[in-house]
């Protein structure tokens, strides 16, 4: 309790009960921060002319994005979800067919793209949370194998395997249609925000507490009152529909989509192991992840070409040597400060 | 009317017959002592009364109103609170946030479940390990975070499950004053314990299982006389 005495195991998500007026000042200087760093990234477009570099930006920000959401309920909700590229592909068709059979402008498509997400989560978390452990990550896999089959098997709407192109019919916002790849920076960080915002604030409400407790003891948890089911399916949700928004994203920055590119459980597994490797139960973890993954996709394919698998056998030995040697994850390496702060309020 | 009415509560696994018809009360502040040998049943009552198992009969009745077989959360939030046997905390946590979650259940916003959360720790004389994760807590101090998580539910029927082992006298003495002042708060206590000396001390009434069934029940000093419970003790050459 004494404040020179090293910090127990410490874990990423511990001490974030707000203590006193420091507390909140330090909340304001770090929003400052955050603020700052924000601007600073809005400006990388204006002088990154290299369309092929900002779309690297976009994809980092995505997965970043993506891997956020997935820690919803992967890591507060400790239920390890390897289907979350169904969400991702509902989220990417429903506006894309909105678009071409209405002209419905993707944004709204986006939305109702989330909702539709939501409402498959609702759907499937009251089965699959009857399921704990490997049996729970099995009927993940199960639900977005079912969701990549019938888009596979839909062909007059979805056009099966072929997929979908989004043909470029000029410069049209509405439609998230644009010249540049520099709007689809701004949206994809703007991505990014929205779900570490709804990330930051579910972690200090009710719903964070509790999916913590749950995660470290569920029996015990419910003997507090916790209705554990309906709280992970709070989590499931939010996951859901801001994966849902991130296939919106994805399917007009690259303008096509087919079910391997957005329900393959290659897709799950990517969005599961950046989030792992840079430490879950995290701001920093899914983000940190996500930029190594994509960085070393890049080195990968470069030297060795993207066919041979290279970047699958790496992400393999990555997240082995990390659940070895780091098990809370590569962002842990600096993130130690936090444990030490939850000290002092202690020993006040 | 008892606050707590158990009526022929029965419960088996596969061929155990871990509970076998037991019935027995709790009135308004009242602290009943539940004592037996090891495996005689007295986990598995305090599981099936507060959720975690569901009776394959009988009945329970919280202050009226039939409660019997409601799922956990459900049975904390009737007013039935429980710690267990080995404690159960959540060790990435601060002992703070632990009891917060039980302390969310009346308070929805988090910041006055925290100040809630504030008050029971300083009640079990925690205060100053409110910041420290559950994890760098020692086993003494995992018993009263476990009790305070309890507490923070504001329960009307309090089950403590051994929380005395492995104390030390210094430790125990504590322990019974602790628990004489919760109920004097109110709380209804059933106090499951293997130290006698502190079954005497704090419980006018007790009631003993053997092999899940209730032997006997009155005031320990005639309960303990009870041939059937020095049998019951004996024979499993227990305590
Ligand atoms: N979940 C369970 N599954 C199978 N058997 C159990 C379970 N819980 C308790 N039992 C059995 O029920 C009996 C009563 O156990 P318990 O209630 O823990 O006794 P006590 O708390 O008095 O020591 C024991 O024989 C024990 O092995
Ligand atoms: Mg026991």
């Amino acid at each position: 309790m004494t404040p020179g005495e090293s910090p127990p195991l410490a874990h990423p998500a511990e001490g974030l009960a707000p203590a006193g007026p420091r507390a909140s000042r330090m909340a304001r200087r770090r929003g400052l921060w955050a603020a700052a760093a924000l601007a600073a990234l809005l400006l990388v477009p204006f002088w990154l002319s290299d369309r092929y570099v900002m779309h690297l930006w976009v994809t980092f920000y995505l997965f970043a994005a993506l891997a956020l959401a997935w820690d919803l309920i992967g890591g507060y909700a400790g239920q390890l979800s390897l289907g979350h590229a169904a969400f991702f592909a509902l989220g990417a068709y429903t506006p894309v067919l909105l678009l071409q059979r209405w002209g419905l402008s993707p944004i709204a498509g986006g939305v109702l793209g989330a909702a539709l997400a939501a409402a498959v989560a609702v759907g499937i978390g009251s089965i699959v949370f009857r399921l704990r452990g490997v049996f729970f990550a099995m009927a993940t896999i199960a639900f977005a194998e079912i969701v990549r089959a019938l888009l596979l098997h839909f062909r007059s709407l979805t056009q099966g395997d072929n997929g979908l192109a989004i043909p470029f019919t000029g410069e049209r916002p509405l439609d998230l249609m644009f010249r540049s790849e520099a709007p689809f920076y701004v949206i994809a960080l703007g991505l990014v925000v929205v779900t570490l915002a709804v990330t930051a604030r579910m972690r200090r409400s009710r719903i964070g507490y509790y999916l913590r407790a749950i995660r470290d003891d569920q029996d015990a948890a419910e003997s507090l009152g916790v209705v554990s089911r309906d709280v992970k399916l709070a989590a499931l949700v939010a996951s859901a529909a801001l994966t849902a928004l991130g296939g919106t994203v994805y399917a007009f920055d690259i303008g096509f989509i087919n079910p391997d590119s957005t329900a393959s459980l290659g897709l799950s597994i990517e969005i599961a192991i950046m989030a792992i490797i840079g430490g879950v139960g995290t701001l920093a973890g899914p983000i940190v992840g996500a930029g190594m993954i994509v960085a070393l996709t890049q080195i990968t394919n470069a030297a060795l070409g993207s066919r041979g698998g290279a970047s699958t056998a790496l992400y393999g030995l990555l997240l082995m040597v990390t659940v070895l040697l780091r098990p809370a994850g590569l962002a842990a390496l600096w993130s130690r400060p936090t444990g030490r702060r939850g000290e002092r309020r202690g020993a006040a | 009317m008892a606050l707590l009415e158990l009526t022929g509560l029965s419960k088996s696994f596969g061929g155990v017959r871990a509970l076998r018809e037991v019935s027995f009360s709790v009135d308004e502040g009242e602290i009943v002592g539940l004592i037996g040998p090891n495996g005689s049943g007295k986990t598995t009552l305090v599981n099936t009364v507060t959720g975690m198992e569901r009776p394959d009969a009988g009945r329970v009745r919280l202050g009226g109103r039939d409660v019997t077989g409601l799922p956990a959360p459900s049975a904390a939030r009737a007013g039935l609170a429980r710690t267990f046997q080995s404690p159960r905390p959540f060790l990435h946590m601060t002992a703070l946030e632990n009891v917060a979650v039980g302390a969310l259940l009346h308070a929805p916003r988090v910041a006055d479940a925290l100040r809630a959360a504030e008050e029971v720790l300083a009640l079990v004389g925690l205060a100053g390990s409110s910041g420290l994760p559950a994890s760098a807590l020692p086993s003494e101090r995992r018993k009263r975070l476990d009790l305070a998580r309890a507490l923070a539910l504001r329960p009307r029927v309090l089950f403590l499950d051994e929380v005395m082992a492995g104390l030390n006298p210094s430790e125990q003495a504590d322990g019974v004053a602790l628990v004489r002042r919760l109920n004097a708060l109110g709380i209804a206590i059933v106090y499951i314990e293997h130290v006698m000396k502190t079954v005497v001390t704090l419980c006018p009434r007790v009631v003993v299982l053997d092999h899940g069934e209730r032997v006997a029940e009155g005031p320990p000093a005639e309960v303990l006389a009870d041939p059937r419970v020095v049998e019951a003790y004996l024979g499993t050459a227990g305590a």
